[in-house]
């Protein structure tokens, strides 16, 4: 039997393992929620699962850094000329991206490629970790409040995995998602970290100070005269108020654009599962792949672009269009 | 016309209009990157590597859309 028979076989068989537990078991409705649902907490700081997730993410990041340059850190000569393995791997990704990097600025690629690369290489794994199955659909019926008592069963949502062991309860299935008793909430574990606002908050605000900083180092105060033009007229003052405004915008762009692509495909993830199970879920699972890997160039990129096109002054657009 | 219906109009409004303007779009950026590479296929490259990425930020405003849409549908709004 080859390789390509025994794919079909075993797609088919979880197939219509998971679509007869869908139909066998009691089903609620999908949960959604915009907030991240909180774990535990320490101290009066609340942990929720999207930041578990980012700190496991951290730590996978700091992981494979150590184990790829082990031998670069010992002083390891052959391994500076021939890389192998992770180091090699790692060095290609790094590499890969550093010259895309440099052909969008060529001249300051370099001096803010540790901050690009950080967002690329730290929003590519939090968007692919939350495809990984389990999570979003292993949790805890958490009963809300201030003390994270894990009072109720430990539940898995039905039809989405065949090892599942689900529990029954015994209230009435509709209306409460993956059976939790009445009076508590479905809290997965885990969650992608950039289906929480917080974080793509923050680094859009990291990536609009970064560019507002080195704006501000690179032409002085005169960095202003890029939004206060008072001696071309009055059109150019409105220009520059607009571009002021759309300045203040790209925190709200790079926010949501990177959120709404994220938690919208974990959205449609759930409902597609919820609707048909296991098979018609598999081509969203390719689209979310691709886009993950898109939205994280995409934020790295503009934050480069938008870098570069802070180091330049307004006069220097309005001599190339007014030129006669 | 009840609260319930209301919220079901105006979730599948947002994301039905939201979505025409970001579909033109994405067609013109594409169909101006094929063109592109039919006439000079040696910069295939360059040219798929900006086509997505005006891709993705032109699909950008029809998520903007769709996260409207989910946050009225879900109750959130």
């Amino acid at each position: 039997m080859s390789t390509k028979q025994k794919v079909w076989i075993s797609v088919a068989l979880v197939a219509v393992v998971g679509i007869a537990l869908r139909f066998t078991l009691p089903v609620g409705k999908p949960l959604v929620s915009v907030r991240a649902e909180e774990l535990f907490h320490i101290g009066g700081y609340t942990v929720t699962n999207s930041l578990l997730l980012t700190w496991l993410v951290m730590l996978l990041l700091v992981v494979l850094s150590l184990i790829a340059t082990s031998k670069l850190r010992r002083g390891d000569e052959t391994a500076l000329r021939q890389p192998r393995g992770l180091q090699n791997t790692m060095e290609y990704a790094v590499e890969t991206f550093y010259n895309t990097m440099s052909g969008v600025s060529p001249k300051y690629a370099a001096r803010f490629f540790v901050v690009v690369a950080t967002i690329f290489f730290l929003v590519l794994p939090s968007n692919w970790l939350g495809l990984v199955p389990g999570v979003g659909s292993v949790g805890i019926c958490f009963t809300g409040g201030a003390h994270a008592s894990a009072d109720a069963a430990l539940v898995a949502s039905a039809g989405a995995s065949d090892s599942a062991a689900p529990v029954l309860a015994a209230t009435e299935g509709e209306g409460y998602s993956h059976n939790c008793p009445a009076g508590t909430a479905f809290h997965p574990f885990l969650r992608s970290g950039s289906a929480d606002l917080n974080l793509t908050l923050a680094l859009a605000l990291v990536s609009f100070l970064t560019t507002e900083f080195w704006g501000f180092r690179k032409q002085g105060l005169g960095y202003l005269g890029k939004f206060f033009i008072f001696n071309q007229g009055p059109i150019q003052f409105f220009v520059g108020i607009i571009e002021l405004i759309s300045e203040f915008a790209r925190i709200i762009s790079f926010t949501f654009r990177l959120f709404g692509n994220i938690f919208a495909g974990e959205v449609v993830l759930l409902v597609m599962a919820f609707l048909f199970p296991t098979l018609l879920s598999l081509p969203f699972y390719g689209l979310e792949l691709f886009v993950g890997l898109v939205q994280a160039f995409v934020f790295a990129m503009l934050t480069m672009a938008f870098i570069d096109m802070a180091a330049e002054s307004h006069g220097d657009h309005g001599h190339e269009e007014h030129a006669h | 016309m009840t609260d319930l219906g209301a919220r079901l109009l105006a979730a599948a409004f947002a994301i039905g209009l939201a979505a025409i303007g970001p579909g033109i779009g994405i067609g013109l950026l594409v169909s101006g990157a094929l063109q592109a590479i039919a006439r000079n296929p040696e910069t295939e490259g360059t040219i798929r590597t900006n086509m997505f990425v005006g891709i993705a930020l032109t699909e950008g405003l029809a998520i903007f859309g769709l996260v409207i849409s989910l946050l009225i549908g879900f109750e959130v709004l």
